[in-house]
């Protein structure tokens, strides 16, 4: 069944139609808020929000965007609320970070070359992302987490494709300058089937 | 394409969004630079690392959706569209103007002017009872009233 039908059965009263849509979507909507605001809980809360939020403007859906980009918005602008109310809270540069982190950091990136889940590391990842600017933030994760296409993340972000393009290529530089010297890079040429 | 412009559209590569022209130009870079491939190997590894999503248990994917189901209001009552969204909703006020407008023209003025031709309370009351009206301030119209023949006697 498609987004749009089961968002038919739900306007004509079959409400618990939008728990198939909840769990289409929760893994997307919890990763995206935890890339955004890099805190387990805080992310989980706000994805119940958002999910009752689209849930409740459901009617105002009109089907031009698909539902993924229409909750993506929703998501991206009730993070950006959060991250706004929380101005006060102290932010770690990303050169601050590595120089406290050092260590941390190198052994996260050694993990993910011997192939163990860098899951585990959660909250060092959660730190680095943290130090982003918002708009690197919310960029890279719709891009690198949830692979959405040029055109997609510049209807979700409410932006031209070129701002899109530019904004993505600030960000990737920001992230692999301060990283570079942890990373143990293998070359693509050598990772079977890696080469896109 | 120079090497700095080469270097610039090499995440596009990896992106997907490239002419088959550049796609084929970049494609033909890589084997010959290394330094290229390093870049590219270098992001790769940053984003499986920094972007990498957990899948949730199916329990706790249970959990998540019945708290949010429970926050949702039983009836579809939410979904109600107010009559100016709907289709020709917008007909709704005009019609019910109309309606009054109409309500208005044929049964209230025809009486006004029935009034207006009648005898007034005054005129009609004068022969048997002493009323005298007085203006006031505000341009009300108060009658006063003194007993006459027509009252009941106690």
């Amino acid at each position: 069944m498609t987004d749009q039908e089961i968002i038919q059965q739900i306007l004509s009263g079959q409400t618990e139609a939008y728990g198939e849509l909840i769990r289409q979507y929760n893994k997307k909507v919890v990763g995206y808020c935890l890339s955004m605001l890099s805190n387990q809980t805080e992310a989980q809360e706000a994805a119940q929000d958002i999910f009752v939020k689209a849930y409740h403007s459901l009617r105002k859906f009109k089907g031009n965007s698909s539902f993924s980009t229409w909750l993506y918005r929703i998501t991206t602008n009730h993070c950006l609320d959060i991250l706004r109310k929380r101005t006060r809270r102290k932010t770690v540069s990303l050169d601050a970070l590595v120089e406290a982190e050092g260590d941390h950091i190198e052994r996260l990136f050694a993990v993910e070359s011997t192939a163990a889940s860098p899951l585990e590391n959660r909250d060092l990842i959660q730190k680095i992302l943290a130090t982003l600017p918002e708009d690197y933030r919310t960029i890279l994760t719709l891009r690198e987490a949830d692979g959405l296409e040029y055109q997609e993340i510049a209807d979700v972000m409410d932006c031209s494709l070129d701002a899109v393009k530019g904004r993505l290529s600030r960000a990737r530089k920001q992230l692999q300058e301060h990283l570079r010297h942890f990373l143990k890079t293998t070359d693509v040429y050598t990772i079977e089937g890696e080469k896109t | 394409m120079r090497h700095e412009e080469i270097k610039e559209k090499l995440l596009a590569l990896y992106d997907g969004p490239l002419t088959e022209k550049e796609r084929v130009l970049l494609e033909g870079h890589l084997p010959v630079c290394a330094e290229c491939r390093q870049a590219i190997g270098e992001w790769k590894t940053l984003s499986r690392t920094l972007f990498a999503r957990s899948t949730p248990s199916e329990a706790s994917e249970d959990i998540f959706v019945s708290r949010i189901m429970a926050r949702l209001e039983p009836s579809p009552a939410g979904f109600m569209v107010p009559f100016w969204e709907k289709p020709l909703g917008w007909l709704v006020p005009l019609v019910g103007s109309a309606a009054i407008a109409a309500w208005v023209f044929f049964s209230v003025l025809p009486n006004m002017n029935e009034l207006s031709s009648s005898p007034t309370i005054e005129t009609a009351f004068s022969s048997d009872t002493s009323y005298s009206s007085s203006s006031t301030e505000s341009g009300v119209m108060f009658a006063s009233y003194s007993p006459s023949t027509y009252d009941i006697a106690p």
